[in-house]
Protein backbone atom coordinates (compact mmCIF):
# COMPACT_ATOMS: atom_id res chain seq x y z
CA UNK A 1 0.00 0.00 0.00
CA UNK A 2 1.43 3.57 -0.82
CA UNK A 3 2.52 5.83 2.23
CA UNK A 4 -1.18 8.19 0.83
CA UNK A 5 -3.43 5.26 0.90
CA UNK A 6 -1.90 3.98 4.28
CA UNK A 7 -2.44 7.96 5.70
CA UNK A 8 -6.00 7.56 4.04
CA UNK A 9 -7.05 4.85 6.18
CA UNK A 10 -5.71 6.50 9.26
CA UNK A 11 -7.67 9.74 8.63
CA UNK A 12 -10.51 7.86 8.06
CA UNK A 13 -9.98 5.74 11.28
CA UNK A 14 -9.47 9.10 13.21
CA UNK A 15 -12.40 10.89 12.25
CA UNK A 16 -14.81 7.79 13.68
CA UNK A 17 -12.14 8.32 16.69
CA UNK A 18 -13.33 11.93 17.19
CA UNK A 19 -16.79 11.46 16.39
CA UNK A 20 -19.24 12.13 18.91
CA UNK A 21 -23.09 12.80 17.67
CA UNK A 22 -24.10 15.26 20.09
CA UNK A 23 -21.15 17.35 19.94
CA UNK A 24 -21.06 17.48 15.97
CA UNK A 25 -24.39 19.07 16.49
CA UNK A 26 -23.15 22.03 17.89
CA UNK A 27 -19.38 22.85 17.31
CA UNK A 28 -18.22 21.92 13.43
CA UNK A 29 -16.14 18.45 13.69
CA UNK A 30 -12.39 19.47 14.31
CA UNK A 31 -9.94 20.33 11.76
CA UNK A 32 -7.26 17.34 10.48
CA UNK A 33 -3.92 19.20 9.95
CA UNK A 34 -2.84 16.37 7.40
CA UNK A 35 0.49 17.53 7.33
CA UNK A 36 1.13 16.77 10.50
CA UNK A 37 -0.60 13.85 10.80
CA UNK A 38 1.98 12.69 7.72
CA UNK A 39 4.83 13.50 9.42
CA UNK A 40 4.12 11.87 12.87
CA UNK A 41 3.13 8.76 10.53
CA UNK A 42 6.45 9.18 8.83
CA UNK A 43 8.17 9.42 12.25
CA UNK A 44 6.40 6.26 13.32
CA UNK A 45 6.87 4.70 10.45
CA UNK A 46 10.48 3.95 10.28
CA UNK A 47 10.24 1.64 13.39
CA UNK A 48 6.85 0.27 13.77
CA UNK A 49 4.30 -1.96 11.22
CA UNK A 50 1.50 0.08 9.47
CA UNK A 51 -0.88 -0.90 11.84
CA UNK A 52 1.07 0.34 15.44
CA UNK A 53 2.43 3.63 13.33
CA UNK A 54 -1.14 4.38 12.46
CA UNK A 55 -2.64 4.10 15.88
CA UNK A 56 0.30 6.01 17.77
CA UNK A 57 -0.08 8.93 14.60
CA UNK A 58 -4.08 8.89 15.53
CA UNK A 59 -3.49 8.86 19.45
CA UNK A 60 -0.98 12.09 19.22
CA UNK A 61 -3.20 13.71 16.83
CA UNK A 62 -5.96 12.97 19.02
CA UNK A 63 -3.95 15.11 21.56
CA UNK A 64 -2.96 17.99 19.25
CA UNK A 65 -6.93 18.27 18.04
CA UNK A 66 -7.49 18.62 22.09
CA UNK A 67 -5.02 21.40 22.06
CA UNK A 68 -6.60 23.29 18.65
CA UNK A 69 -10.03 22.63 20.20
CA UNK A 70 -9.14 24.99 23.28
CA UNK A 71 -7.56 27.21 20.92
CA UNK A 72 -10.61 28.32 19.85
CA UNK A 73 -12.10 29.29 23.34
CA UNK A 74 -13.56 32.72 23.44
CA UNK A 75 -13.38 35.61 25.63
CA UNK A 76 -16.01 37.71 25.94
CA UNK A 77 -19.15 37.34 27.90
CA UNK A 78 -21.89 35.25 26.52
CA UNK A 79 -25.38 35.39 27.29
CA UNK A 80 -26.96 34.01 24.43
CA UNK A 81 -27.44 30.15 25.40
CA UNK A 82 -26.59 28.63 21.89
CA UNK A 83 -23.31 30.70 22.35
CA UNK A 84 -23.09 29.86 25.82
CA UNK A 85 -23.11 25.84 24.84
CA UNK A 86 -20.93 26.29 22.11
CA UNK A 87 -18.54 27.55 24.94
CA UNK A 88 -19.04 25.01 27.30
CA UNK A 89 -18.88 22.31 24.48
CA UNK A 90 -15.35 24.27 23.26
CA UNK A 91 -13.72 23.20 26.88
CA UNK A 92 -15.34 19.83 27.28
CA UNK A 93 -14.57 18.01 23.80
CA UNK A 94 -11.31 19.45 24.15
CA UNK A 95 -11.00 17.98 27.68
CA UNK A 96 -12.85 14.85 25.96
CA UNK A 97 -9.95 14.56 23.01
CA UNK A 98 -7.26 14.97 25.63
CA UNK A 99 -8.32 12.13 27.49
CA UNK A 100 -9.07 9.99 24.85
CA UNK A 101 -4.94 10.06 23.56
CA UNK A 102 -4.62 8.44 27.14
CA UNK A 103 -7.31 6.38 26.87
CA UNK A 104 -6.45 4.92 23.43
CA UNK A 105 -2.33 4.96 24.26
CA UNK A 106 -3.34 2.70 26.84
CA UNK A 107 -4.84 0.30 25.00
CA UNK A 108 -1.71 -0.09 23.36
CA UNK A 109 0.13 -0.64 26.19
CA UNK A 110 2.61 2.52 24.97
CA UNK A 111 2.72 4.41 28.57
CA UNK A 112 5.82 5.71 26.92
CA UNK A 113 4.27 7.96 24.75
CA UNK A 114 2.09 8.80 26.95
CA UNK A 115 4.98 10.32 28.81
CA UNK A 116 5.68 12.39 25.92
CA UNK A 117 2.67 13.41 24.86
CA UNK A 118 2.14 14.87 28.53
CA UNK A 119 5.48 16.44 28.41
CA UNK A 120 4.84 18.27 25.75
CA UNK A 121 1.76 19.68 26.26
CA UNK A 122 2.61 20.92 29.35
CA UNK A 123 5.49 22.34 27.31
CA UNK A 124 2.77 23.72 24.48
CA UNK A 125 0.81 25.09 27.11
CA UNK A 126 3.99 27.28 29.31
CA UNK A 127 5.14 28.30 25.75
CA UNK A 128 1.12 29.96 25.47
CA UNK A 129 1.31 31.32 28.24
CA UNK A 130 4.45 33.26 27.04
CA UNK A 131 3.14 34.38 24.51
CA UNK A 132 -0.05 35.70 25.85
CA UNK A 133 1.03 37.73 28.60
CA UNK A 134 4.84 37.72 28.42
CA UNK A 135 7.17 39.06 30.85
CA UNK A 136 8.54 41.74 28.79
CA UNK A 137 7.25 43.22 25.04
CA UNK A 138 8.22 40.80 22.68
CA UNK A 139 10.59 42.27 19.18
CA UNK A 140 9.38 40.64 15.75
CA UNK A 141 11.70 38.11 15.98
CA UNK A 142 11.08 36.75 19.18
CA UNK A 143 7.59 36.63 18.85
CA UNK A 144 8.55 34.96 15.15
CA UNK A 145 10.55 32.29 17.50
CA UNK A 146 7.97 32.13 20.33
CA UNK A 147 5.34 30.96 17.68
CA UNK A 148 7.81 28.52 16.00
CA UNK A 149 8.26 26.66 19.60
CA UNK A 150 4.54 26.49 20.17
CA UNK A 151 3.80 25.11 16.43
CA UNK A 152 5.95 22.47 17.18
CA UNK A 153 5.48 21.66 20.47
CA UNK A 154 4.55 18.33 20.18
CA UNK A 155 5.90 16.54 16.91
CA UNK A 156 9.36 17.96 17.83
CA UNK A 157 9.19 16.43 21.12
CA UNK A 158 8.02 12.82 19.21
CA UNK A 159 11.02 13.31 16.57
CA UNK A 160 13.52 13.57 19.22
CA UNK A 161 12.23 10.79 21.67
CA UNK A 162 12.23 8.74 18.54
CA UNK A 163 15.87 9.88 17.82
CA UNK A 164 15.25 11.62 14.87
CA UNK A 165 16.62 15.14 16.15
CA UNK A 166 18.21 15.82 12.91
CA UNK A 167 14.80 16.69 11.46
CA UNK A 168 13.65 18.76 13.87
CA UNK A 169 14.67 22.03 12.69
CA UNK A 170 13.32 21.88 9.15
CA UNK A 171 9.89 20.06 10.70
CA UNK A 172 9.10 23.11 13.00
CA UNK A 173 9.38 25.52 9.85
CA UNK A 174 7.40 23.86 8.20
CA UNK A 175 4.77 24.59 10.55
CA UNK A 176 6.14 27.84 11.59
CA UNK A 177 5.50 28.96 7.82
CA UNK A 178 2.19 27.31 7.75
CA UNK A 179 0.80 28.78 11.11
CA UNK A 180 2.14 32.21 9.66
CA UNK A 181 -0.08 31.48 5.82
CA UNK A 182 -3.07 30.94 8.43
CA UNK A 183 -2.68 33.74 9.95
CA UNK A 184 -2.17 36.07 7.34
CA UNK A 185 -5.06 35.05 5.37
CA UNK A 186 -7.26 35.09 9.17
CA UNK A 187 -6.14 38.92 8.82
CA UNK A 188 -7.11 39.30 4.74
CA UNK A 189 -10.38 37.93 6.42
CA UNK A 190 -10.12 40.57 9.46
CA UNK A 191 -10.09 37.39 11.90
CA UNK A 192 -7.74 37.08 14.59
CA UNK A 193 -6.24 34.24 16.93
CA UNK A 194 -4.97 36.59 19.27
CA UNK A 195 -1.02 35.38 18.23
CA UNK A 196 0.33 39.32 16.71
CA UNK A 197 -2.57 41.09 18.81
CA UNK A 198 0.11 42.43 21.13
CA UNK A 199 2.34 43.41 18.30
CA UNK A 200 2.71 47.77 18.32
CA UNK A 201 1.90 47.93 14.81
CA UNK A 202 0.43 50.83 13.02
CA UNK A 203 -2.57 49.10 11.02
CA UNK A 204 -2.89 46.02 9.96
CA UNK A 205 -1.47 46.11 6.52
CA UNK A 206 1.49 47.00 7.96
CA UNK A 207 1.27 43.28 9.70
CA UNK A 208 0.19 41.67 6.28
CA UNK A 209 3.21 42.96 4.26
CA UNK A 210 5.50 41.69 7.19
CA UNK A 211 3.57 38.35 7.66
CA UNK A 212 3.72 38.55 3.74
CA UNK A 213 7.56 39.22 3.87
CA UNK A 214 8.39 36.60 6.66
CA UNK A 215 6.45 33.47 4.79
CA UNK A 216 8.58 34.38 1.60
CA UNK A 217 11.78 34.53 3.43
CA UNK A 218 11.46 31.75 5.48
CA UNK A 219 9.96 29.72 2.84
CA UNK A 220 13.19 30.41 0.96
CA UNK A 221 15.62 29.53 3.73
CA UNK A 222 14.06 26.04 4.22
CA UNK A 223 13.75 25.01 0.62
CA UNK A 224 17.52 26.12 0.85
CA UNK A 225 18.52 24.26 4.03
CA UNK A 226 16.69 21.14 2.52
CA UNK A 227 18.66 21.84 -0.86
CA UNK A 228 22.06 22.14 0.95
CA UNK A 229 21.47 19.19 3.71
CA UNK A 230 24.08 16.16 3.58
CA UNK A 231 21.80 14.22 5.26
CA UNK A 232 21.00 11.05 3.34
CA UNK A 233 18.93 9.28 5.87
CA UNK A 234 15.68 7.77 4.88
CA UNK A 235 13.72 9.72 7.30
CA UNK A 236 15.25 12.76 5.78
CA UNK A 237 14.88 12.14 2.22
CA UNK A 238 10.97 11.26 2.70
CA UNK A 239 10.46 14.22 4.72
CA UNK A 240 12.54 16.60 1.74
CA UNK A 241 9.93 14.81 -0.72
CA UNK A 242 7.55 15.74 1.40
CA UNK A 243 8.14 19.33 2.39
CA UNK A 244 9.14 20.47 -0.97
CA UNK A 245 5.95 19.10 -2.48
CA UNK A 246 3.87 20.79 0.32
CA UNK A 247 6.48 24.19 0.49
CA UNK A 248 4.61 26.16 -3.17
CA UNK A 249 0.89 24.48 -2.19
CA UNK A 250 1.13 26.51 1.42
CA UNK A 251 3.38 29.63 0.42
CA UNK B 1 -13.04 7.39 65.04
CA UNK B 2 -14.00 10.31 64.00
CA UNK B 3 -13.66 11.63 60.65
CA UNK B 4 -11.19 14.66 62.22
CA UNK B 5 -9.64 11.67 63.83
CA UNK B 6 -8.71 9.89 60.54
CA UNK B 7 -7.61 13.32 58.71
CA UNK B 8 -5.57 13.93 62.06
CA UNK B 9 -4.34 10.27 61.49
CA UNK B 10 -3.42 10.93 57.85
CA UNK B 11 -2.25 14.76 58.40
CA UNK B 12 1.65 13.65 58.06
CA UNK B 13 0.96 11.74 54.76
CA UNK B 14 -1.79 14.19 53.32
CA UNK B 15 0.63 17.50 53.84
CA UNK B 16 3.15 15.08 52.07
CA UNK B 17 0.85 15.26 49.42
CA UNK B 18 0.32 18.75 49.55
CA UNK B 19 4.01 19.43 49.60
CA UNK B 20 4.19 17.12 46.31
CA UNK B 21 1.39 19.13 44.76
CA UNK B 22 3.15 22.27 45.19
CA UNK B 23 6.51 21.11 44.06
CA UNK B 24 4.84 19.86 40.78
CA UNK B 25 2.81 23.12 39.89
CA UNK B 26 5.90 25.38 40.43
CA UNK B 27 7.06 25.68 37.26
CA UNK B 28 9.17 28.55 35.58
CA UNK B 29 6.21 30.00 33.56
CA UNK B 30 5.22 33.02 36.30
CA UNK B 31 1.36 32.84 35.14
CA UNK B 32 0.84 29.00 34.94
CA UNK B 33 2.61 28.73 38.39
CA UNK B 34 0.58 31.50 40.16
CA UNK B 35 -2.53 30.26 38.24
CA UNK B 36 -2.30 26.67 39.67
CA UNK B 37 -0.80 26.97 43.09
CA UNK B 38 -4.15 29.92 44.05
CA UNK B 39 -6.17 27.11 43.05
CA UNK B 40 -3.91 24.54 45.26
CA UNK B 41 -4.19 27.06 48.63
CA UNK B 42 -7.64 27.97 47.96
CA UNK B 43 -7.69 23.86 49.84
CA UNK B 44 -10.80 21.67 49.80
CA UNK B 45 -11.47 18.43 51.56
CA UNK B 46 -9.07 16.56 49.65
CA UNK B 47 -11.52 13.53 50.05
CA UNK B 48 -9.49 11.66 47.03
CA UNK B 49 -6.08 11.36 48.34
CA UNK B 50 -7.56 10.43 51.94
CA UNK B 51 -9.04 7.81 50.01
CA UNK B 52 -6.19 6.41 48.10
CA UNK B 53 -4.16 6.76 51.60
CA UNK B 54 -6.65 5.13 53.69
CA UNK B 55 -7.19 2.13 51.29
CA UNK B 56 -3.71 1.76 49.87
CA UNK B 57 -3.33 0.67 53.83
CA UNK B 58 -4.70 -2.78 52.80
CA UNK B 59 -1.27 -3.42 51.06
CA UNK B 60 2.30 -1.57 51.47
CA UNK B 61 1.19 2.46 51.63
CA UNK B 62 5.21 3.36 51.74
CA UNK B 63 5.30 2.73 48.31
CA UNK B 64 6.01 5.97 46.41
CA UNK B 65 3.19 4.52 43.56
CA UNK B 66 0.85 5.26 46.33
CA UNK B 67 1.83 9.22 46.82
CA UNK B 68 1.60 9.44 43.45
CA UNK B 69 -1.24 7.81 42.97
CA UNK B 70 -3.01 10.48 45.72
CA UNK B 71 -1.33 13.74 43.78
CA UNK B 72 -2.47 12.41 40.19
CA UNK B 73 -6.17 12.07 41.72
CA UNK B 74 -6.21 15.36 43.35
CA UNK B 75 -4.28 17.46 39.90
CA UNK B 76 -7.04 15.97 37.62
CA UNK B 77 -9.95 16.99 40.20
CA UNK B 78 -8.15 20.63 40.43
CA UNK B 79 -7.63 20.38 36.38
CA UNK B 80 -11.64 19.51 35.95
CA UNK B 81 -12.39 22.59 38.70
CA UNK B 82 -10.67 25.33 36.34
CA UNK B 83 -12.71 24.08 32.93
CA UNK B 84 -16.10 23.46 35.22
CA UNK B 85 -15.50 27.04 36.09
CA UNK B 86 -15.40 28.10 32.77
CA UNK B 87 -18.50 26.36 31.77
CA UNK B 88 -20.52 27.04 34.65
CA UNK B 89 -19.07 31.08 34.28
CA UNK B 90 -18.35 31.07 37.89
CA UNK B 91 -16.06 34.12 39.15
CA UNK B 92 -15.65 32.58 42.63
CA UNK B 93 -14.28 29.19 44.22
CA UNK B 94 -14.33 28.62 47.40
CA UNK B 95 -14.76 32.30 48.40
CA UNK B 96 -11.82 33.17 46.11
CA UNK B 97 -11.49 34.47 42.39
CA UNK B 98 -11.42 31.36 39.68
CA UNK B 99 -8.90 31.25 37.19
CA UNK B 100 -10.64 32.64 34.66
CA UNK B 101 -11.96 35.76 36.61
CA UNK B 102 -8.52 36.52 37.56
CA UNK B 103 -7.13 35.94 33.92
CA UNK B 104 -9.55 35.01 31.30
CA UNK B 105 -10.95 31.64 29.69
CA UNK B 106 -7.86 31.17 27.55
CA UNK B 107 -5.50 31.20 30.66
CA UNK B 108 -8.03 29.00 32.35
CA UNK B 109 -7.86 26.48 29.44
CA UNK B 110 -3.98 26.76 29.37
CA UNK B 111 -4.18 25.98 32.81
CA UNK B 112 -6.43 23.24 33.22
CA UNK B 113 -4.47 21.50 30.32
CA UNK B 114 -0.99 21.76 32.09
CA UNK B 115 -2.26 20.56 35.19
CA UNK B 116 -3.80 17.80 33.83
CA UNK B 117 -0.83 16.97 31.56
CA UNK B 118 1.32 17.31 35.04
CA UNK B 119 -1.02 14.27 36.53
CA UNK B 120 -0.48 11.80 33.10
CA UNK B 121 3.08 12.79 33.26
CA UNK B 122 3.26 11.88 37.16
CA UNK B 123 1.56 8.64 36.50
CA UNK B 124 2.97 7.62 33.73
CA UNK B 125 6.20 6.18 35.84
CA UNK B 126 3.61 3.57 37.25
CA UNK B 127 4.61 0.50 35.75
CA UNK B 128 1.11 -1.17 35.84
CA UNK B 129 -0.57 -1.45 32.67
CA UNK B 130 -4.09 -2.68 34.65
CA UNK B 131 -3.58 0.84 36.61
CA UNK B 132 -3.19 3.06 33.05
CA UNK B 133 -6.22 1.47 31.62
CA UNK B 134 -8.21 2.03 34.96
CA UNK B 135 -7.35 5.58 34.97
CA UNK B 136 -7.73 6.48 31.73
CA UNK B 137 -11.10 4.95 31.12
CA UNK B 138 -12.63 6.89 33.90
CA UNK B 139 -11.05 10.15 32.61
CA UNK B 140 -12.30 9.69 29.27
CA UNK B 141 -15.87 8.82 30.80
CA UNK B 142 -15.69 12.30 33.38
CA UNK B 143 -15.26 14.63 30.13
CA UNK B 144 -18.30 12.22 28.71
CA UNK B 145 -20.34 12.69 31.87
CA UNK B 146 -20.06 16.68 31.88
CA UNK B 147 -20.83 16.76 27.80
CA UNK B 148 -23.60 14.17 28.78
CA UNK B 149 -24.73 17.12 31.17
CA UNK B 150 -24.85 19.86 28.79
CA UNK B 151 -26.80 17.45 26.30
CA UNK B 152 -29.42 16.94 29.50
CA UNK B 153 -30.12 20.68 30.20
CA UNK B 154 -33.12 21.47 30.34
CA UNK B 155 -34.72 18.14 29.05
CA UNK B 156 -37.05 17.50 31.69
CA UNK B 157 -38.03 14.15 29.51
CA UNK B 158 -35.00 12.14 30.92
CA UNK B 159 -35.36 8.94 32.92
CA UNK B 160 -34.04 8.03 36.22
CA UNK B 161 -31.53 6.05 34.60
CA UNK B 162 -29.91 8.92 32.52
CA UNK B 163 -29.49 10.19 35.85
CA UNK B 164 -27.64 7.90 37.64
CA UNK B 165 -25.10 7.55 34.32
CA UNK B 166 -24.54 10.99 34.68
CA UNK B 167 -23.48 10.99 38.20
CA UNK B 168 -21.63 7.97 37.95
CA UNK B 169 -19.62 9.67 35.37
CA UNK B 170 -19.62 13.04 36.74
CA UNK B 171 -18.37 11.92 40.69
CA UNK B 172 -18.85 8.05 41.16
CA UNK B 173 -15.75 6.97 38.97
CA UNK B 174 -13.21 9.21 40.32
CA UNK B 175 -14.49 7.92 43.59
CA UNK B 176 -14.49 4.54 42.58
CA UNK B 177 -10.43 5.17 41.05
CA UNK B 178 -8.95 7.10 44.34
CA UNK B 179 -10.09 3.85 45.98
CA UNK B 180 -8.94 0.91 43.70
CA UNK B 181 -5.74 3.10 42.97
CA UNK B 182 -4.52 2.87 46.89
CA UNK B 183 -5.53 -0.80 46.26
CA UNK B 184 -3.17 -1.23 43.21
CA UNK B 185 -0.70 1.37 43.60
CA UNK B 186 -0.17 -0.46 47.14
CA UNK B 187 0.57 -3.95 45.92
CA UNK B 188 -2.80 -5.54 47.12
CA UNK B 189 -4.43 -8.10 44.98
CA UNK B 190 -7.03 -6.92 41.87
CA UNK B 191 -10.06 -8.76 44.07
CA UNK B 192 -9.58 -6.07 46.68
CA UNK B 193 -8.79 -3.36 44.38
CA UNK B 194 -12.40 -4.10 42.57
CA UNK B 195 -13.97 -4.57 45.73
CA UNK B 196 -12.64 -1.02 46.97
CA UNK B 197 -13.35 0.60 43.21
CA UNK B 198 -17.07 -0.38 43.88
CA UNK B 199 -16.98 1.13 47.31
CA UNK B 200 -16.08 4.09 46.40
CA UNK B 201 -18.25 3.68 43.23
CA UNK B 202 -20.93 3.26 45.99
CA UNK B 203 -20.13 6.03 48.40
CA UNK B 204 -19.57 8.38 45.37
CA UNK B 205 -23.07 8.10 44.09
CA UNK B 206 -24.44 8.42 47.56
CA UNK B 207 -22.40 11.88 47.65
CA UNK B 208 -23.54 13.13 44.63
CA UNK B 209 -26.63 12.66 45.05
CA UNK B 210 -26.70 14.14 49.34
CA UNK B 211 -25.05 17.31 46.95
CA UNK B 212 -28.26 17.45 44.69
CA UNK B 213 -29.90 17.28 47.78
CA UNK B 214 -28.16 20.26 49.66
CA UNK B 215 -28.43 21.92 46.37
CA UNK B 216 -31.91 22.46 46.93
CA UNK B 217 -31.83 22.57 51.01
CA UNK B 218 -29.29 24.30 51.77
CA UNK B 219 -29.43 28.22 52.80
CA UNK B 220 -27.98 31.41 50.38
CA UNK B 221 -25.03 31.43 53.05
CA UNK B 222 -24.47 27.47 53.28
CA UNK B 223 -24.74 26.95 49.05
CA UNK B 224 -22.72 30.69 48.29
CA UNK B 225 -25.57 30.85 45.67
CA UNK B 226 -29.12 30.98 45.99
CA UNK B 227 -31.46 26.98 46.52
CA UNK B 228 -32.30 25.44 43.32
CA UNK B 229 -29.21 26.77 41.49
CA UNK B 230 -28.79 23.45 39.43
CA UNK B 231 -32.65 23.37 38.53
CA UNK B 232 -32.11 27.19 37.59
CA UNK B 233 -29.53 26.36 35.11
CA UNK B 234 -31.35 23.49 33.80
CA UNK B 235 -29.42 20.78 35.55
CA UNK B 236 -32.26 18.32 36.24
CA UNK B 237 -31.45 16.41 39.31
CA UNK B 238 -32.50 13.44 41.61
CA UNK B 239 -35.51 15.14 43.35
CA UNK B 240 -36.41 17.25 40.38
CA UNK B 241 -36.68 13.64 38.48
CA UNK B 242 -38.87 12.23 41.63
CA UNK B 243 -40.73 15.66 41.82
CA UNK B 244 -41.96 15.67 38.57
CA UNK B 245 -43.14 11.97 38.90
CA UNK B 246 -45.92 13.51 41.53
CA UNK B 247 -49.35 14.21 40.31
CA UNK B 248 -49.72 17.77 38.81
CA UNK B 249 -45.67 18.75 39.66
CA UNK B 250 -44.65 17.89 36.16
CA UNK B 251 -46.70 20.15 34.91
CA UNK B 252 -45.61 23.29 36.79
CA UNK B 253 -41.80 22.21 36.23
CA UNK B 254 -42.23 21.45 33.15
CA UNK B 255 -43.82 25.10 32.40
CA UNK B 256 -41.05 26.99 34.04
CA UNK B 257 -38.09 24.99 32.27
CA UNK B 258 -40.00 25.45 28.72
CA UNK B 259 -39.93 28.89 29.64
CA UNK B 260 -37.69 31.23 27.65
CA UNK B 261 -36.83 33.60 30.46
CA UNK B 262 -38.44 32.61 33.99
CA UNK B 263 -39.28 34.91 36.64
CA UNK B 264 -37.21 34.79 40.14
CA UNK B 265 -40.77 34.16 41.74
CA UNK B 266 -41.74 31.39 39.26
CA UNK B 267 -38.28 30.05 39.93
CA UNK B 268 -38.84 30.08 43.67
CA UNK B 269 -42.16 28.64 43.29
CA UNK B 270 -41.03 25.50 41.41
CA UNK B 271 -37.88 25.08 43.97
CA UNK B 272 -40.31 25.19 46.91
CA UNK B 273 -43.24 22.87 45.33
CA UNK B 274 -40.43 20.36 45.01
CA UNK B 275 -39.03 20.56 48.64
CA UNK B 276 -42.41 20.46 49.82
CA UNK B 277 -43.03 17.19 47.62
CA UNK B 278 -41.59 14.83 49.29
CA UNK B 279 -39.07 14.52 46.66
CA UNK B 280 -36.04 15.45 49.31
CA UNK B 281 -36.61 12.14 51.27
CA UNK B 282 -37.10 10.12 48.26
CA UNK B 283 -34.21 10.96 46.90
CA UNK B 284 -32.30 10.70 50.60
CA UNK B 285 -33.64 6.97 50.44
CA UNK B 286 -31.59 6.42 47.45
CA UNK B 287 -28.75 7.54 48.58
CA UNK B 288 -29.02 5.74 51.47
CA UNK B 289 -29.27 2.95 49.37
CA UNK B 290 -26.16 3.29 47.58
CA UNK B 291 -24.36 3.99 50.69
CA UNK B 292 -26.02 0.42 52.57
CA UNK B 293 -25.05 -0.94 49.40
CA UNK B 294 -21.07 0.35 50.19
CA UNK B 295 -21.20 -0.30 53.66
CA UNK B 296 -22.12 -4.23 52.71
CA UNK B 297 -19.04 -4.64 50.81
CA UNK B 298 -16.48 -3.14 53.89
CA UNK B 299 -18.10 -6.31 55.54
CA UNK B 300 -16.41 -8.97 52.34
CA UNK B 301 -12.96 -6.92 53.38
CA UNK B 302 -10.51 -7.44 56.04
CA UNK B 303 -11.67 -6.50 59.59
CA UNK B 304 -8.34 -4.28 59.86
CA UNK B 305 -8.32 -0.14 61.37
CA UNK B 306 -8.74 1.05 57.87
CA UNK B 307 -12.17 -0.73 57.27
CA UNK B 308 -13.45 0.75 60.49
CA UNK B 309 -11.98 3.98 58.82
CA UNK B 310 -13.76 3.62 55.21
CA UNK B 311 -16.86 2.83 57.63
CA UNK B 312 -16.70 6.30 59.26
CA UNK B 313 -16.29 8.08 55.75
CA UNK B 314 -19.65 6.36 54.36
CA UNK B 315 -21.37 7.49 57.68
CA UNK B 316 -19.95 11.09 57.36
CA UNK B 317 -21.12 11.12 53.77
CA UNK B 318 -24.67 10.21 54.73
CA UNK B 319 -25.19 12.57 57.36
CA UNK B 320 -23.08 15.98 55.55
CA UNK B 321 -25.35 18.49 55.39
CA UNK B 322 -23.15 20.96 53.84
Amino acid sequence: MSLFKELDLVCHQLCLELKHEYVQTVLPKPDIDRDKMTIYYMLFRMNEPQQAAGSYTKSVMVAEIGLNTHETMTCEKRTNKELLKQRQLTVLSGDFYSALYYYTLARQSNIELVKWVAQAIQNFNEYKCALFFPPVHFGWQELIHEIKKIESALVGKIARQLGFTHVVPYISDFFLIKRLIAERDLRNEEKHTGYFSKMRLDDDDQLVEKLDWEIKSRTAQLSQALKRSEDQSELFLKLKDYINLQLPLTA
Amino acid sequence: MTLSRIYLEKKSKLKSVERELESVLSVANPLLSEASLDLLKAGGKRIRPLLTLLCAEYGDPERKAVKDSAVMLELIHMASLVHDDVVDDSDLRRGKPTVKAQWNNRVAMFTGDFIFAKAIELISDVDNLEVHRSISRVIRDLSLGEIDQIKELYHWKQNLRTYLRRIKRKTALLMALSCQLGALSSGCSSEIGLKLYYFGYYLGMSYQITDDILDFIGTKKQLGKPAGGDLRNGNITLPTYFAMNRYGLRKSIRKVLENKNPSHEQWDAVIHSIRASGAIRDSEQLSNAYLQKGIDLLEQLPQVKVTHALRVIADYIGTRNY
